[in-house]
């Protein structure tokens, strides 16, 4: 019971010729584990999530889940997308027992009582998520945060064997991005979730993971793997501790390698004489 | 000072308008399109020939007479009735008067009904066959390489340059007034369907393929209602359409009609009625128009857009 990639890699052919966006990639996802890549823009996370999930073709290597190859997408693969991608037609509830219609599953779920119990868990979760006072509302009525909340509940409610998140909190402010993260946290150890996990923001990675994957900018690779030392089960105040600070340094060292030799082009840039601008003076 | 400030905002761009103030700027556009024409039938008046370009005021008075209660047929009444030898006889020439005078409101509801017929059956059949299509289209991409540029070629061919063509296979009946509407509308149904079929994003497709969904689901449980306020839309300008393409075909060919009867009214001179047909028809497109806003309004409230 596992997800396991074994060197994948990904080139995007275009009219003004191919990119290359990942070089060969291997790691694997045991059931229960958090896992996050982190990496600069660019370099190939949303790619790696988007093979997971059949979505994009891989060019080359293999994608295993239970052992079974994957080609295109399926229930097994739940999806969380940076845009809150609700049917927009659709309230709260309509939307988080969407799965529920869709022939494949109606199958599946064959007798009346499984319906039931489906139609219960997905209930539960939308009270889970804090949406219970909203089950009638409109996506267009709701806040960027609750958007998520309706997502995240909408492929738990289809009981994926894994939780493919890409970016999910990255278009919400500090602040619900913490309640967020806290959320995301406590599901996954209480609904004993597996989740790979997208995210630029470092701490982001290191407050929910057990194990962070490091990518490497474009053409990208992993660079590094970091086993998060913490108990699952943390606070947010974990983030304030030396420990956990130490290691968002690490790794921020990994990823912007460059940042001081960027610092330093910039401030050449700006003062070179040959680009001086005469506004605010 | 301060209305002049406040005159200025108003004029900034995408500046939202309050109830009174838009009122005041629909009255004024209706008071400048009467002035225009007002000044334009003096013009001809003064030649001489006001015959060829009635003003407001004569079609006003030919619509009151088309109610029964307009200056000629009062005149009309009055005339019938002086030369009577009895009051008996009056009041049987007045009857004979406002017969004739209601008469020409029974030919005018005739060629509403029977224009109306005509939009309505062409108009269905192009939704029924060009929403279907257009969502194919959108959808799938191999069915877009077969129906998509055969339709946009068609498309450009002028549909007036057809009406020869659809008299001779299809005779003089109805079946080529409907055909004419029929192609003129199906192919603009199908081009923008396809559309806002195409524009319903790639997020919610992947979304349904990785909760399960078939092809066949996700072209239906989330394209087709995704698109369909747009789609809805869609159905509006081209019902526009409709309505030209129809009197196209009944200028040229028809024994009644709205557009039979103003090549008639051409023909005799009657230039007030033509005036009052055209008011109709015009009356007809904003009424339906605000039908098809209205019903889109209401049907997905979801989709509605904020003007802020
Ligand atoms: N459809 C595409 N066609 C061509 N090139 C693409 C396509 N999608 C992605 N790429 C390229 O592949 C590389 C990796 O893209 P990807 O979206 O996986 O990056 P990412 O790590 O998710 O970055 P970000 O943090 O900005 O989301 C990028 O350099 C991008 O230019
Ligand atoms: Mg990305």
């Amino acid at each position: 019971m596992s997800l396991e990639i074994s060197q994948i890699t990904k080139t995007y052919t275009t009219r003004r010729g191919s990119t290359e966006a990942l070089l060969p990639t291997t790691f694997t996802v045991d059931p229960g584990e958090f896992v996050s890549l982190v990496g600069p823009s660019g370099c190939g996370k949303s790619t790696t999530l988007y093979m997971v999930a059949g979505i994009e073709a891989i060019s080359s290597g293999s994608i295993r889940l239970n052992g079974q190859e994957i080609t295109r997408p399926g229930r097994d693969r739940g999806m969380v997308f940076q845009g809150y991608s609700l049917m927009p037609w659709l309230n709260v509830e309509e939307n988080v027992k969407f799965s529920h219609q869709l022939a494949a599953n109606i199958k599946q779920e064959g007798t009346m009582s499984q319906v039931l119990s489906h139609y219960a868990y997905a209930d539960r979760l939308i009270e889970i998520v804090g949406l219970a006072d909203f089950r009638k509302s409109l996506p267009r009525e709701l806040s960027g945060g609750m958007k998520q909340r309706v997502a995240i509940a909408r492929a738990l409610a289809n009981r994926p064997q894994i939780l493919l998140m890409d970016e999910p909190f990255g278009a919400l402010d500090a602040q619900m991005r913490e309640e967020m993260q806290e959320l995301m946290l406590l599901l996954s150890i209480h609904e004993r979730t597996t989740v790979l996990f997208v995210t630029h923001d470092v701490e982001e990675a290191l407050y929910l993971s057990s194990r962070v994957l490091v990518y490497s900018p474009r053409p990208g690779r992993i660079i590094e793997e970091l086993v998060v030392p913490f108990d699952r089960d943390r606070l947010l105040d974990i983030k304030l501790t030396p420990e956990f600070v130490q290691l968002k340094r690490r790794l921020l060292h990994l990823l912007h390698g460059s940042s001081s030799q960027d610092r330093a082009s910039i401030l050449m840039r700006l003062q070179d004489p040959a680009n001086y601008s005469p506004i605010n003076r | 000072m301060e209305l002049f400030r406040k005159a200025t905002l108003m004029l900034r761009p995408r500046h939202v308008l309050g109830g009174s103030a838009k009122a005041v700027g629909i009255a004024l556009g209706f008071i400048l399109f009467a002035l225009a024409w007002s000044g334009l039938s003096r013009n001809y008046a003064a030649e001489g020939k006001a015959v060829l370009f009635p003003s407001p005021q004569a079609v006003w008075a030919v619509a009151m007479d088309y109610m029964g209660v307009g200056p000629k047929t009062a005149v009309k009444v009055l005339e019938a009735r002086a030369s009577a030898p009895s009051p008996a006889a009056a009041d049987f020439a007045e009857d004979a008067v406002r017969a004739e005078a209601r008469e020409d409101l029974k030919i005018l509801g005739l060629d509403l009904k029977v224009s109306f017929r005509r939009v309505c059956i062409a108009f269905l059949l192009a939704a029924l066959v060009g929403v279907p299509l257009g969502l194919f289209i959108g959808a799938y991409h191999w069915f877009e390489s077969i129906l998509q540029p055969v339709t946009e070629f068609i498309r450009y061919v002028p549909v007036p340059a057809l009406v020869p063509l659809l008299i001779v296979v299809f005779g003089i009946d109805e079946a080529p007034k409907l055909m004419l509407i029929f192609i003129g509308t199906v192919f603009q149904i199908i081009l923008m369907t396809s559309d806002e079929v195409r524009r319903v994003p790639m997020d919610l497709v992947h979304l349904c393929y990785t909760l399960g969904g078939k092809s066949s689901e996700v072209v239906f449980k989330v394209m087709l209602p995704a698109a369909l306020p747009g789609i809805f839309d869609a159905l509006r300008l081209s019902n526009g359409w409709a309505w030209t393409w129809l009197i196209v075909a009944e200028l040229v060919a028809a024994n009644e009609g709205m557009g039979y009867r103003i090549v008639r009214f051409q023909r005799y001179l009657d230039t007030d009625k033509l005036f009052f047909y055209l008011i109709i028809l015009g009356l007809i497109g904003l009424l339906l128009d605000l039908l098809f806003r209205l019903l889109n309004r209401s049907l997905f409230r979801w989709a509605a857009t904020d003007k802020r």
